[in-house]
């Protein structure tokens, strides 16, 4: 549908709207790939890092103070578990492919694989 | 001069009437779209047939009787899901290739696990990919595959295709897939040697959270965030718009984590050494030589990229070594090149024509 931009009372607004969006996104691009913008942010980033680390520190021992297991613990039972996991789906792959994905494919017939682009049918 | 006051009068009561119409249509709509969920996305049937780690491959059911013979496999950039090659039945360029009789696999990416830091290029390029293409030649039966990469998967992909140029490999396409990391202008100076430490960021958080990439992203358009918002608010009576808004808007929220060194070695080895354009780029100790590709070879960048400006993907097809090689630009920029009805005009249609001989 077309309207007259000067008889449609939102059109005004839409158009003002992308002329915004432009303006915005050619400044706000300028401002940011300045060297200073980089530094600044990057300020703000090993600052946020900093205190990150301190929190960690912190958390682990006290963690170890209450004997409990840390973030590391976690971690590394999680690599346990993966491993198991790991070796749960080679077993699962290695028997689907032994009974149950015979049974499947002989469901599920393939399709051939002799199509021909159209171009060459004409 | 009144002739056209009276002409205007009508227009203008219509067009009041409509909009009159709209915001009472935002109102009651506006309510339903904070209570139900997000619409659901890749829909197109599909089987898991490798799952290892960060690493999915899938194969989506065949929609068509007779495909072509050569397998076709989708690899996704590592910082983004695949279910945007699958957006919404009707809307999905997995569907669109099944129709059209390819035989359609899907390299995709689950985000990585904390001890999933410490993959690298060499495990994506020498490991992940040659797995994914062996699963695709074991359930097609087939030798040859032919391969398609989106942005960093198709960097990837390229990189797979100059380190193994003895085959599988039948023909490969890539999309807004940068080589000049130089020429990527806000992540250059971002990631700027003299600023950003990314040994410490790597050592602190392990994997790069999604939200510090989801951020960078964001902020190469900074004011197109709001506008979009607003967009949203002004077509909230547009049940369509409204579908497609959150579809689209869920995939770009949806950004991954990536593995810690991989992070380091694309700032260290792409963003601050370019090694692609110096010629010293080496994966697992193997030099790169996209020379080494002879397969035929399709690149189609973005005309509006605001991520991967064409100046950063230009210098590609000269780099290799193929003789069936072009380069074509289309309108879009870099998400809706891919997706959308843009995509479904443009690239869509063009890949189909290139891939058709390629795959017999």
């Amino acid at each position: 549908m077309t309207t007259n931009p000067a008889t449609d009372p939102m059109g005004f607004f839409r158009d003002m709207l992308n002329q915004w969006e432009q303006m915005g996104n050619q400044v706000g691009s300028k401002m940011m790939e300045s060297k200073e913008f980089a530094q600044l942010m990057h300020q703000e980033t090993a600052a946020s890092l900093q205190a990150k680390n301190a929190m960690n520190e912190g958390m682990t021992k006290a963690l170890a103070a209450a004997n409990m297991p840390s973030k590391a613990d976690i971690d590394a039972l999680g690599e346990r578990l993966l491993a198991v996991e790991r070796q749960l789906a080679q077993i699962a792959l290695a028997m689907g492919n032994a009974s149950a994905g015979g049974a499947a494919a002989a469901a599920a017939p393939k399709p051939s694989r002799g199509r021909k682009p159209p171009s060459a049918a004409s | 001069m009144s002739d056209v006051k009276t002409a205007e009068a009508p227009d203008m009561l219509a067009n009041a009437r409509a909009e009159f119409e709209r915001a009472m249509q935002r109102n009651i709509k506006g309510l339903s779209y904070f209570s139900s969920p997000a619409p659901a996305v890749g829909p197109t049937p599909k089987d898991v047939i490798l799952s290892r780690g960060t690493m999915q491959v899938y194969h989506y059911h065949p929609m068509v009787e007779d495909v072509y013979r050569v397998p076709l496999l989708l690899v996704m950039a590592t910082t983004n899901r695949g279910y945007i090659f699958d957006l919404a039945k009707g809307g999905s360029f997995v569907e669109f290739l099944l129709k059209a009789g390819y035989d359609v696999y899907m390299l995709d990416w689950e985000a990585p696990r904390a001890d999933e830091k410490n993959l690298g290029f060499e495990d994506y390029v020498l490991d992940f990919l040659p797995s994914a293409v062996a699963a695709v030649q074991a359930e097609s039966g087939e030798h040859d595959v032919n391969i398609c990469g989106y942005c960093f998967g198709g960097v990837l992909s390229l990189l797979y295709a100059s380190l193994h140029p003895d085959g599988p490999l039948n023909a490969l396409a890539t999309f807004t897939t940068p080589a000049d990391f130089s020429q990527m202008k806000m992540f250059s100076t971002w990631s700027d040697q003299r600023f950003f430490d990314v040994d410490r960021m790597v050592e602190t958080f392990g994997n790069v959270p999604a939200e510090m990439l989801y951020m960078s992203f964001d902020m190469l358009r900074p004011a197109s965030g709001m506008a979009a918002r607003v967009r949203l608010m002004d077509n909230l009576w547009n049940d369509e718009f409204v579908t497609a808004y959150r579809r689209m808007d869920r995939w770009s929220s949806d950004t991954l984590p990536l593995a810690g060194r991989y992070f380091q070695q694309t700032t260290k080895k792409l963003m601050w050494e370019n090694a692609l354009m110096k010629g010293t780029m080496e994966v697992g100790g193997r030099a790169v030589d996209y020379g080494n590709i002879k397969v035929p070879y399709l690149h189609v960048a973005a005309l509006h990229d605001h991520i991967v400006p064409s100046a950063a993907s230009t210098p590609l097809v000269g780099m290799i070594g193929s003789e069936d090689k072009q380069e074509i630009v289309l309108k879009g920029g870099h998400v809706s090149l891919v997706a959308g009805a843009n995509a479904v005009r443009r690239l869509w249609p063009q890949l189909d024509q290139w891939y058709q001989e390629r795959s017999v």
